[in-house]
């Protein structure tokens, strides 16, 4: 069998544990590839400045502040033992997408965690990203720069995952529920209890992992299908808690939220993802865990 | 999309059913059926070697029953495939045994094999996961892996999962594995094995230094070889066991009048010259890794 170490090292750097990916944000810089999520941006002081297509429909400027590595947060640094490092890691909801980054329940989490310890906080959430490729993101940035105090993450629907192309080489995001026809075989293919495997087998090994590091892991979802799927392993995994009522998708649409002045408070930008309202919920679930 | 949700099915995938399933002669029949049970042990007679016996514990594995992992031992923990559950070689040929024999005239050791024929990278961590949950983090783990290729799928024809490969014949497959199988192979892409196993070893890893135990793992296969040879670099816990398959049928390991010294029963797996080989090559690294040293 021709399995041979040449397709692999097409590849070495996604197949490789110290490497954090960003596939997504990388498609947004590749102007080639541009999906037009965002439109062309700015560097400034080692961070990238760029405008959301869709809040500018609604005629806000909100701009995404990038990392060098495209995550929105400050850039990466090895963790600094005198502080108090969170890791926040997600899909497009954790990463904020058309929102403005205070209203975040990942910044709520560090505001209240701030007014008792010197708190250092990353975001590795990726728009489009997969269970695997939030654990595995994980795992690279726990390599490259050690191990933080608190992770916390907010997976997406277990469907999602990485997968690879054989005609063009690359591993790229699968998303069954939004993907382009020209991936309809690969979604054909899926068969979501072999991710859910997987996804459980990462937990389970990330959970020992922050256990035996002196860390404290906790994972949740936001996806029906998702909490459906892990709320079954609750009693075999440490790090699982329920999001409550707080599933998201159509159900946090309906849900009633307080009056506010920021016109993201119900709703995000696009009209799809979660607003403010439902971040400072959730944010306030995370903190009865915690 | 749906999902086939049968919490049960879920349940029921703990760290011991696939190899259950091999004693009960379901998937592939590797052991046979026919055996007794003595003193809390299953002993049953090797299908390629009729004067071996094998002494299978509680849980269906070729090792002592499972116990919660004394603090004053050396606790080792081995992990493999048909080739380190020692397939149609007697018991004390295996490398885990050799090992453990060793270092018993050290200090006091207990080890453990975890070791399932046909077995998955897959699975081989899922068990090693959930034997720790269960028991503890031993001192030591080693593990020599199969072919990437191997993987747990889901059977929507038993909603079980299933033990796949890529080397499968038609007439020792009932028909409805056979479809399965037939599947896997078709749609089959090796990168996507290769990038869920690297995380998971990279955890595995990562699990062990953050405890101070010893992982040490590497493969006996020549693809898993090829992917794994890249990252040796990134992973403090990779070694490279002397003789790789198929060049361990050619090599002389002496003791030429010791029966399944050179291959074991069936003429495929590696005999206790191999097994030793191995061995010697964990000890060391064992020993190079362990505070109190070698003998």
């Amino acid at each position: 069998m021709a399995y041979k170490t040449d397709i692999l090292n097409n590849n070495r750097d996604i197949l490789s544990p110290n490497t954090i990916v960003n596939t997504r944000m990388q498609m947004v810089f590749n102007s080639n590839k541009s999906n037009n999520k965002m439109d062309s941006g700015y560097w400034e002081d080692d961070y990238y400045y760029t405008h959301n297509v869709h809040t500018m429909k609604l005629s806000i400027d909100l701009l995404y502040k990038l990392n060098k590595q495209g995550f929105r947060c400050n850039n990466f640094k090895p963790v600094d033992k005198k502080k108090f490092t969170v890791l926040y890691s997600g899909c497009s909801v954790t990463f904020g997408q058309d929102l403005p980054e205070e209203m975040l329940w990942t910044k709520l989490i560090t505001k209240e965690l701030s007014k008792n310890k010197d708190v250092e906080e990353y975001n590795l959430s990726i728009m489009g990203g997969s269970i695997f490729l939030t654990l595995s993101n994980i795992c690279a940035f726990i390599n490259t720069y050690g191990m933080p105090d608190l992770i916390i993450a907010l997976m997406p629907d277990i469907t999602r995952t990485v997968t690879f192309d054989p005609v063009t080489s690359e591993f790229f995001d699968l998303t069954p529920r939004t993907q382009k026809p020209d991936a309809k075989n690969f979604v054909d293919q899926l068969m979501p209890e072999n991710l859910l495997l997987n996804n459980l087998l990462m937990l389970k090994l990330l959970e020992l992992l922050c256990k035996n590091a002196g860390s404290k892991f906790l994972v949740s979802t936001y996806d029906g299908l998702t909490e459906d799927c892990f709320s079954m392993f609750a009693n075999d995994l440490d790090c699982w808690f329920d999001s409550k009522n707080l599933i998201s998708g159509p159900r946090s649409v309906k849900q009633d939220y307080e009056e506010h002045e920021s016109p993201y408070w119900k709703i995000a930008g696009d009209g799809r993802h979660p607003g403010g309202g439902w971040h400072e919920r959730f944010a306030k679930r995370v903190l009865e865990v915690l | 999309m749906t999902l086939n949700i049968n919490e049960s099915i879920y349940k029921n995938i703990t760290v011991f059913d696939h190899s259950q399933f091999h004693i009960k002669g379901v998937n592939g029949s590797m052991l046979t059926r026919e055996g007794y049970w003595d003193n809390d042990y299953f002993y049953t007679k090797s299908t390629n070697a009729d004067d071996i016996t094998y002494k299978i514990n509680k849980d269906g594995f070729r090792t002592d029953n499972f116990e919660p992992l004394n603090k004053d031992n050396l606790n080792i923990l081995y992990s493999g495939c048909s080739f380190s559950f020692g397939q149609d070689i007697p018991q004390e040929f295996r490398w885990s045994d050799f090992t453990t024999e060793y270092f018993k005239n050290i200090k006091d050791t207990k080890g453990y094999n975890l070791s399932m024929m046909g077995a998955s990278i897959h699975l081989i961590i899922k068990n090693i996961c959930a034997f720790i949950n269960k028991y503890g983090i031993p001192d030591v783990l080693v593990m020599i892996l199969p072919d990437i290729h191997r993987k747990m799928i889901y059977s929507t024809y038993i909603d079980q999962f299933i033990p796949a490969q890529l080397n499968f014949y038609k007439d020792n497959t009932v028909d409805w594995m056979y479809e399965e199988l037939s599947k896997y192979k078709e749609n089959y892409i090796p990168q996507e094995n290769a990038i869920v196993y690297l995380t998971m070893i990279d955890l595995l890893e990562n699990i062990f230094k953050a405890n101070g135990s010893i992982f040490l793992w590497s493969t006996w296969h020549i693809d898993s070889e090829s992917v794994f040879d890249n990252f040796a670099e990134q992973y403090s816990s990779y070694f490279k066991i002397p003789t790789s398959y198929p060049d361990y049928t050619k090599k002389d390991y002496g003791n030429s009048d010791v029966k399944y010294w050179f291959l074991a029963g069936d003429n495929q797996h590696p005999g206790g010259g191999w097994n030793k080989e191995v061995s010697e090559t964990v000890i060391d690294l064992i020993n190079k890794r362990l505070k109190f040293g070698g003998k």
